[in-house]
């Protein structure tokens, strides 16, 4: 938090440099929208170049930590230095209509991604277990294919079929692949309780042999419910970039129409 | 949860020489070195020729193959049988010539290249390579795979060498002791060694005068001394001094030498009654009688608390205790006894400086004021805390330190450390890794874990290198600078006994492709070939490791737990 | 879960670097262990390739796969372990990298077409478009669009490139319609630096466009004045240079009214404080005034006292002086007049003691003191009166000024009259005129000719004052220009003068458009329009202040001021108001901080003469057209 607060104190003391600038330049009848422009125009940049530090990790530049750290502080510092520029919170003109709304998509996704980054990994912890996105279809699958064991497997030694039919029925569609994303999403609880439901409302039509088996489902349920909880906020941590990283371009190509424009007729 | 059994492993289940014959056996009983053994003295259970049988066989070389490579851990020791060998004195051949990796940090400008060099296959290896690689004597048991040397004359013309013959023994100390290899040694002729585990070396040890002595003496003569002087505790005394502590200092050794292999295989049962089972070295209330000093493998520091034991800490090399009780002692005070136990963490050397030795050598020079030596438990240096420290620690803030001896993480000097809390599964650390190491991960972001701690399956760069234990090719090593270790892929061969050896399950092996993504086969069998690939702690990258250096949250970091306290820096 | 999945053989790397990942695991069904191949196909259509050797088929499952499997490869080398192929899918990430080129592509397009269909930016909608236009300006570029005003538009790319290395004012565009008192791009429009090096201007330093409905334009504060003026201070309470010693009363008053004198002696007068306005607005109209407050006319606001004056100021054109001698043709004169004849006396003793009168000397250049000099001229310009009456007075006075002004002068005299008044001179008698003039106009009467004023405005009298400043004005220290001088002094003479129209009209030595310094006679009120950059409204003040008495907030009389003596040269820069200066602080006691408006503008105004040009309406082609 004290490193943070030091990357805090830059992006203020930038703001509070160009600002200065702008309103010296405007006192002495110069153009503050090229101070403006040209002071958020590089903390774009900067923000861009985040991606292409990624892509270049065995140079030495710099801990990506710290980068993230100045990317996250200097998002924020483009939204000022923005509305410095603009002067407006909506400006007028289509192109720069156009620029804002991404600009702001842009800069809205990159909240929202900060704060499921900061609020998902503690819930993926307190969730008791850890699994690799990539191998989440196939844990999912070996869960499936035990349950689906385990049900055959019951059938076979009770002679009775309560089980399977239930499993059919009911249980099948949860073991079928992630459930309750969206519910996962907002930290809901609605998977424990449906798994938790769905085994006890079962019990009592089975014998004791069978609700051995059903105790070995509801295990593999409750694993596969973890599971999915993994799933859904690990998308939701892979996804929201999605949304943040093609805007980020776009964002970045209409600047640089944008900068094309203002040399051409405004030089 | 399915629950797998398994027996205990026992002594001699599996031999260390698969042909040894009787008449091998017989044939050996006959030499002056195993004839000078008192074969009585030996327990029925573990006979002298049962030993020779099970923990020893016989290694025939050509001229030209490398015995043991400076640097390697090995686990066993070398008989002369016959012909002569060379032993490389300082400086000692260069490690291209031992089958190590060459390694060069690289510039800025080859680091780039990494961005456009990567190839899209996945374990892609240019098999041109491997034919201009230094010479492999290729053996039917892959263990038995020499590297040889092209040019003898020219290395002995070169360098400094002496003359083993018939009789000599050779590589005791670093099978006993656990510590590398200190030179090379190579067949100047075609030979035939007696290859005697460490197992069989201890029985001989043990139950045999001629060989205590011969070993012990040895080990004095040659490595004691340098050791000691070189602690905090002793490094105030002059040679004469310094010769007298060592004569007067006794070894013992505690554990097995191969822990990892047990170690592994009792993973899943109960850990709590795993730690009674580990050998006690000191006694928690005993009267201490000696400095214990570590020398080589990890101990447990534990207190006994409620009806368990607590681990508060452990030792590792350097370490010594009882220094402390020994001195309040000295100056008077009653009943002092030991505070903690101490036991093995796998194999353990330890050496036990006399009480009497200590008093007339550190004691007193205590109490002449002069500056220097610790008085007590662990080095007071850099930021490990003292042992006093450790003994109000609460059961919550002592126990990631026992979750890591437990799992044996304090092995590492390079564990992989992640924070889950902070981890946002983005995988940029695998893709670092894979960018610095030719579009191939060296590590899998899964592994143990602890509340909101995990420590991924990358190479811990242990203090003691179980997985270098029997490579045939010595493709596994330490560098000789930093100490990492790494594989040389040009002359592993996929025998898989790094990643076996390995107790963390760090060592992958991957079938290598071409650059069509298409497998390299065995042209005799048709079967990949395949190789042990492993983190390298980035050894050529001029960033040093990719994986933190890549974490855009500050998540995961490399750690030493020697350096992890709870609360402590690891990036918290 | 699995003890050992983390394990060497059981668990192989991850490769997130991958761009592919399995289809069946994409649909939730057990994904093969082998993954897709580095061309996206699937590489998991069976698990091994077994090898044919001594003739048998063997395995080649990989152990990490399991090994050997039970059931062993087919008769004819096939591997038992068959799935049909999968459509491995793209992972996010190469996803991500895909919609991101995408969209890139989708705006780099977007502008393309809207630069290839929309070349001139008007009409169609632009996604280029910097924003509307101010009403003002959005109908003249309705038409030609973006290159109205950018010059670049439409050039094409080299016409781009070039633009982005030529420094372009969008000023010259501006101008196109705009004009200015002055020069365009030097501060103010006016040369006020006198030479200094100033800054060169732009309009958009304070005008900016495409802000929609109304042009954005700088609100001018002390800083950005500062720019330039070395003079440098915070607001108008604070540092703001103190007014001129004479502000706001620079020049002299065309009308010499004395404030002092009318307000404290003759309004105090009993005789006419019935007549007396009540408060300034009696006279001046403030209501609707900025920086002028004109007084009301002379009719209104004067006549009550001073419309009787006027009238009783005549004027001598000429008079019968004393002769010594006759020296008209008696005869000639009988037959002119048509009179019966008389016998001419021998001893000629002139009717008339009286000396000519000066406008008569003036206009002979005769002295107007020695009879033996002037009388034969005079009696000859009787003689001519006689016969061509007011011609002969005509030409005399055209040849005095360069234009004639002798028809103005003469306005209204009968020919008539003066022929019978030169008749009965001619004879050394007096002139008896029939009736007695009452109304004013011109007049013989006895021994003259003279001019009555009818009343204020009097054209003759005006023209004769003019034709008295015109003439006198002339160079030279002559006889002539000093008979000039004199004639004049009597014309302009408050008291004597005709009309008495330099008793309240200044005459003031000005320059014309040469350069020359003429005396005029200030005739009508004279507005402050030499100030060009300043500005202030009475109306609005007095609306804020109340009509009755707040002039005198400002406005203080200064009663040693020495306001008539300061007329009496015909310096117009060297005088003293009737009121005492207006100093800052009495602005100041509103005009400050958390009061009224204190910004530069509000008193000074930046442009000179801000108006349009004709060629403006050449940017709208149907008026071009018409104008055509």
């Amino acid at each position: 938090m004290k490193k943070l607060w030091g990357y805090i104190a830059f992006a203020i003391a930038y703001f509070v440099l160009v600002w200065v600038w702008t309103l010296k330049v405007e006192d002495s009848l110069g153009y503050p929208e090229f101070i403006s422009g040209g002071g958020l125009f590089f903390i774009i940049f900067f923000l861009c170049l985040f991606n292409l530090r990624k892509r270049l990790p065995f140079l030495p530049l710099w801990p990506a930590h710290k980068w993230f750290l100045l990317h996250t502080v200097t998002g924020f510092l483009a939204l000022f230095l923005f509305w410095l520029h603009a002067g407006v919170l909506w400006p007028k003109g289509l192109y720069v209509q156009i620029l804002s709304i991404l600009f702001y998509i842009t800069t809205l996704s990159g909240i929202v991604g900060l704060i499921i980054e900061k609020v998902y990994p503690h819930l993926l912890t307190r969730i008791g277990l850890e699994c690799i996105y990539e191998r989440i279809p196939r844990d999912i699958a070996e869960i499936r294919n035990k349950a689906e064991r385990l049900v055959l497997e019951c059938t076979e030694k009770t002679g009775s079929d309560t089980l399977a039919q239930h499993y059919l029925e009911t249980l099948g569609w949860f073991f079928q692949r992630p459930r309750f994303f969206l519910n996962n999403i907002f930290g809901g609880q609605n998977a424990q309780t449906w798994v938790k439901e769905q085994c006890s409302i079962l019990e009592r039509f089975l014998n004791q042999a069978e609700r051995e088996y059903l105790e070995q489902i509801f295990a593999l349920a409750e694993t596969k419910r973890k599971i999915d909880f993994h799933y859904s906020l690990q998308t939701m941590l892979k996804n929201w970039l999605l949304v943040h990283v093609p805007l980020a371009a776009a964002v970045m190509t209409m600047v640089i129409w944008h900068l094309i424009v203002i040399q051409v007729f405004f030089n | 949860m399915t629950i797998t059994t398994q027996s205990r492993p026992q002594r001699w289940d599996q031999p260390f020489g698969s042909d040894m014959t009787d008449a091998d056996v017989e044939r050996l009983l006959g030499i002056p070195e195993i004839r000078a053994i008192e074969a009585d003295k030996f327990p029925t259970r573990i006979s002298l020729a049962g030993i020779l049988r099970n923990d020893a066989r016989i290694m025939r070389y050509k001229a030209g193959d490398i015995v043991i490579r400076e640097g390697d851990y090995g686990n066993s020791a070398f008989l002369v049988l016959n012909g002569s060998l060379r032993v490389v004195l300082a400086p000692g051949l260069p490690g291209e010539m031992l089958g190590r990796r060459k390694i060069q940090k690289k510039n800025f400008w080859q680091a780039l290249k990494q961005l456009w060099t990567q190839k899209k296959s996945p374990e892609f290896r240019d098999v041109q390579r491997y034919d201009q690689k230094a010479g492999l004597r290729e053996n039917k048991d892959p263990g038995s795979t020499h590297v040889f040397l092209q040019d003898v004359p020219a290395i002995l013309d070169s360098n400094k060498t002496a003359i083993l013959n018939e009789g000599a023994l050779f590589g005791e100390l670093a099978a006993l002791g656990r510590t590398p290899r200190t030179s090379t040694v190579f067949s100047e002729s075609d030979s035939e060694l007696l290859e005697i585990r460490w197992q069989g070396l201890r029985e001989f040890r043990k139950y045999d005068q001629g060989w205590r002595r011969l070993i012990d003496e040895r080990y004095r003569q040659n490595a004691l001394k340098a050791h000691l002087g070189a602690t905090s505790i002793f490094s105030h005394l002059d040679n004469d001094d310094l010769q007298e502590v060592a004569d007067n200092t006794l070894f013992e050794t505690y554990g097995t030498f191969d822990w990892h292999l047990s170690y592994k295989k009792m993973q899943g049962q109960d850990r709590i009654e795993g730690v009674k089972d580990e050998p006690e070295i000191t006694l928690e209330g005993t009267y201490p009688d000696g400095v214990l000093m570590v020398r080589a493998g990890f101990a447990r520091v534990s207190v006994q608390r409620g009806n368990g034991r607590q681990t508060i800490t452990y030792l590792g090399a350097g370490d010594f205790y009882g220094a402390d009780e020994l001195y309040r002692a000295w100056k008077g005070e009653l009943n002092v006894s030991l505070k903690v136990t101490i036991t093995a963490l796998g194999y353990v050397e330890v050496l036990r400086v006399p009480t009497k030795t200590i008093e007339k050598h550190l004691f007193a020079y205590w109490e002449s004021g002069r500056p220097g030596g610790t008085r007590d438990g662990k080095p007071d240096q850099g930021r490990r805390r003292r042992l006093q420290d450790f003994f109000n620690q609460t059961l919550a803030e002592g126990a990631l330190q026992e979750w890591a001896v437990q799992e044996r993480f304090v092995n590492g000097t390079q564990a992989m450390l992640i924070n889950l809390d902070r981890c946002v599964r983005c995988d940029d650390c695998v893709r670092a890794c894979s960018a610095t190491h030719d579009g191939n991960p060296r590590f899998v972001r899964h592994g143990k874990t602890f509340q909101n701690w995990m420590v991924a399956n990358a190479c811990m760069h242990c203090a003691d290198p179980v997985c270098m234990i029997g490579c045939p090719t010595g493709a596994i090593h330490r560098t000789m600078s930093g100490g990492m270790v790494v594989i040389n892929d040009d002359t592993c061969i996929g025998c898989e006994t790094c990643a076996n050896s390995c107790p963390y399950s760090n060592i992958r092996m991957v079938s290598i492709r071409d650059d069509e993504g298409e497998l390299i086969l065995d042209p005799q069998n048709h079967k990949p070939i395949i190789k042990a690939t492993k983190c390298d702690l980035c050894v050529d990258q001029v960033t040093g490791p990719a994986c933190a250096f890549a974490c855009p949250h500050d998540a995961l970091n490399r750690v030493d737990f020697r350096d992890v306290t709870w609360g402590g820096d690891m990036g918290a | 879960m699995d003890e050992n999945k983390f394990d060497h053989d059981k668990s192989p790397y991850e490769r997130p670097n991958f761009p592919y990942r399995c289809g069946r695991g994409a649909l939730w069904r057990t994904p093969c262990f082998k993954g897709p191949k580095i061309d996206g196909s699937c590489g998991g259509t069976q698990d091994c390739e077994p090898f044919f050797k001594k003739g048998r088929w063997s395995c080649r499952r990989e152990k990490r796969y399991g090994g050997s499997c039970e059931e062993g490869p087919g008769p004819n080398g096939e591997c038992s372990w068959q799935r049909p192929p999968c459509a491995p899918r793209k992972t996010i990430r190469a996803n991500r990298g895909q919609i991101s080129l995408l969209v890139v592509a989708a705006i780099l397009a977007l502008l393309a077409t809207s630069q290839a269909l929309n070349p001139d930016g008007g009409g169609f909608v632009s996604i280029s478009d910097a924003g509307p236009l101010s009403k003002a300006h959005e109908k003249f570029t309705a038409t030609q669009g973006c290159s109205s005003c950018h010059s670049a538009h439409g050039k094409g790319p080299v016409g781009w490139i070039k633009a982005v290395f030529t420094r372009e004012d969008i000023s010259v565009s501006c101008v196109n319609c705009h004009s200015f008192g002055g020069p365009d791009s030097i501060p103010h429009n006016n040369d006020l630096a006198k030479g200094r090096e100033v800054m060169k201007t732009e309009c958009i330093m304070c005008h900016r466009e495409h802000n929609g409905q109304r042009m954005s334009t700088l609100q001018s504060t002390s800083v950005q004045c500062n720019t330039c003026h070395k003079n440098k201070f915070e607001s108008f309470t604070k540092g703001h240079p103190e007014f001129p010693e004479k502000y706001p009363y620079f020049n002299r008053n065309s009308i010499k009214f004395d404030h002092g004198s009318h307000l404290n002696k003759h309004f105090e007068n009993p005789k006419f404080t019935q007549k007396a306005p009540s408060s300034c607005i009696g006279c001046h109209q403030v209501t609707l005034s900025d920086r002028e407050v004109r007084p009301q006319a002379f009719e209104k606001i004067c006549a009550d006292c001073h419309g009787s004056q006027i009238k009783k100021k005549e004027m001598v054109l000429l008079r019968l002086p004393e002769f010594m001698k006759n020296h008209i043709d008696h005869e000639a004169l009988t037959q002119a007049c048509n009179s019966p004849a008389h016998e001419a006396e021998e001893e000629f003793l002139s009717v008339s003691t009286e000396m000519p009168a000066l406008i008569s000397t003036f206009l002979l250049d005769v002295p107007e003191d020695d009879p033996e000099t002037y009388e034969q001229p005079l009696q000859e310009l009787i003689m001519a009166m006689t016969e061509d009456s007011i011609l002969s007075v005509e030409d005399l006075i055209n040849t005095q000024t360069e234009t004639p002004m002798a028809h103005k002068l003469l306005t209204g005299l009968n020919p008539e009259v003066l022929k019978r008044a030169a008749c009965s001179w001619g004879l050394n008698l007096e002139y008896e005129p029939p009736v007695e003039a009452k109304f004013g106009g011109w007049y013989a009467d006895m021994l003259e000719v003279r001019y009555k004023p009818m009343g204020h405005r009097d054209p003759v009298a005006k023209a004769w004052v003019e034709f008295a400043l015109a003439v006198s004005s002339k160079e030279g220290d002559g006889d002539k220009e000093a008979r000039a001088v004199a004639m004049r002094d009597q014309v302009i003479s408050p008291k004597e003068g005709v009309g008495g129209c330099v008793k309240c009209h200044a005459v003031s030595e000005l320059a014309d458009a040469e350069g020359n310094k003429e005396l005029k006679v200030e005739w009508r009120y004279k507005d402050v329009n030499n100030r060009p950059h300043s500005q202030y409204a009475h109306s609005s003040h007095i609306e804020i202040m109340g009509k009755t008495s707040s002039c005198s907030n400002c406005h203080i009389l200064d009663g040693k001021a020495e306001y008539m003596a300061s007329f009496k040269s015909f310096d117009a820069t060297n005088w003293s108001s009737n009121f005492a200066s207006i100093k800052r602080k009495a602005c100041v006691q509103c005009h400050t901080e958390s009061q009224i408006v204190q910004d530069c503008q509000t008193c000074h105004v930046y442009h000179l003469d801000p108006g349009f040009k004709k060629k403006m309406h050449s940017g709208n082609k149907q008026i071009a057209e018409r104008l055509k």
